[in-house]
């Protein structure tokens, strides 16, 4: 690791990139085929959900990619990011595609999708363990004191999470 | 004109005697009727909810492809990763940053305390008070004797004893670990006696403080002075 004042990240991350490509390929083709046609009231419903679920896919995306660290595989990292979107969530990428394929559910109102969803969303589940599994045996402590004090996706009451993990500022 | 304006008065009031329900009613019918009647088209609802489906779909494909776009062509290309330049945070630089942030954190907590402890002691010295602690066995027990003397030329009001006891020396059954005293004269002096048990622990270490409220009403604080043992080896 050197000390200079920048340093070269590669950007080979394929994994996301290819399991995003699969995920969102069968999902497209699935949409095609059984979107639904009807247009009443649950169905402007559904689609405001999926619109709001797409939009929290675009915030994360976004958000994960404020941080080279993101393009690089998880084994030439020389470091995680823990500001911006990631002092909340440990894998926004993996977040966003969840949030996704939740959103194309609502959009496309079939029960085709809810047997195929929830395995993409474990597929997800599973890579975002494998490199979390990856950094701590690189940063060892440092990084589990990290994972104490954020979620692997959901970034919900995290004030009061970092505060318990902290140890600082409780009495 | 004139006669206009008069007469809209009683017009109001004609139109509230009828049944107001049905002028509200009437009114929202001519304000929402053109746009109900314009979502009763199915064709128009499927197009506005296609084109608002469609358009997330594609935009979200694009936000991921345009952040993806550089590991993609690498991908593609079969080359190999470019790098990408980024503003040095290693692992080992981010262990100092933070060893020093928690450092500079740590100084400014000691300045803090000892600043704080230097304030006290002043402000102690101030009052005037003094204490003082003895000790002397009474069979199989010991009687903490805490004196206090307020040699201030105002009095001190809501003076607490509070024993801090090491462990191996207990309160013994009715005897407690504070104590009251209540207000103490200009000049007075008063002290309080505690029963404890001893069980093995060193007694030089029973420690504790005195606090009061002097007459700027400011809280202060004395720590008890290690107790003078009178016919007991400090053990």
């Amino acid at each position: 690791m050197s000390e200079n004042d920048s340093s070269e990240l590669p950007e080979n991350n394929y994994y996301p990139l290819l399991l995003a490509g699969l995920n969102f390929t069968v999902l497209l083709l699935m949409t095609f085929q059984y979107m639904a046609n009807t247009v009443e009231l649950w169905d402007f419903i559904f689609v405001a959900t999926g619109v709001y679920f797409s939009m929290k896919f675009i915030r994360l995306v976004k958000g994960a990619h404020e941080y080279p660290e993101t393009r690089a595989s998880v084994q030439n990292r020389t470091s995680y990011p823990t500001q911006g979107i990631y002092a909340q969530i440990r894998n926004p990428v993996g977040a966003a595609c969840i949030y996704m394929n939740i959103a194309y559910v609502c959009f496309t109102r079939s029960f085709a999708l809810i047997p195929v969803v929830p395995v993409f969303i474990a597929l997800w589940y599973i890579l975002a363990a494998y490199e979390e599994k990856i950094l701590i045996q690189r940063f060892g402590d440092e990084y589990r004191e990290y994972m104490r004090a954020t979620s692997m996706f959901r970034g919900s009451g995290l004030d009061q999470q970092r505060l318990a993990s902290s140890g600082y500022d409780m009495y | 004109m004139i006669l206009e304006i008069i007469n809209i008065g009683p017009k109001m009031a004609m139109m509230l005697q009828g049944d107001i329900w049905t002028d509200i009613s009437t009114f929202l019918h001519l304000l929402l009727d053109p746009i109900l009647l314009v979502l009763q088209d199915v064709g128009l609802r499927q197009t506005i909810l296609s084109t608002i489906i469609w358009s997330f779909l594609v935009i979200c494909g694009l936000v991921f492809v345009v952040y993806e776009l550089p590991a993609l062509l690498n991908l593609l290309s079969g080359t190999s990763a470019q790098p990408i330049k980024k503003q040095q945070k290693s692992a080992a630089t981010a262990k100092t940053q933070a060893a020093m942030a928690s450092a500079r954190r740590h100084q400014i907590s000691r300045d803090k305390a000892k600043k704080e402890r230097e304030r006290r002691v002043a402000a102690v010295r101030e009052t005037g008070v003094s204490v003082s602690a003895k000790i002397v066995r009474e069979r199989d027990l010991l009687r903490l004797t805490v004196g206090i003397n307020n040699g201030s030329n105002s009095h001190i009001d809501m003076v607490v004893v509070d024993l801090d006891l090491p462990s191996g020396i207990d309160a013994e059954i009715g005897s407690f670990r504070m104590q009251r005293l209540g207000t103490i004269n200009a000049g007075e002096n008063k002290t309080v006696d505690f029963m404890l048990r001893p069980r093995g622990g060193v007694l030089t270490d029973i420690g504790g403080y005195v606090e009061f409220l002097g007459a700027s009403y400011e809280v202060s604080k004395i720590p008890l002075p290690v107790p003078e043992m009178e016919g007991i080896d400090s053990e």
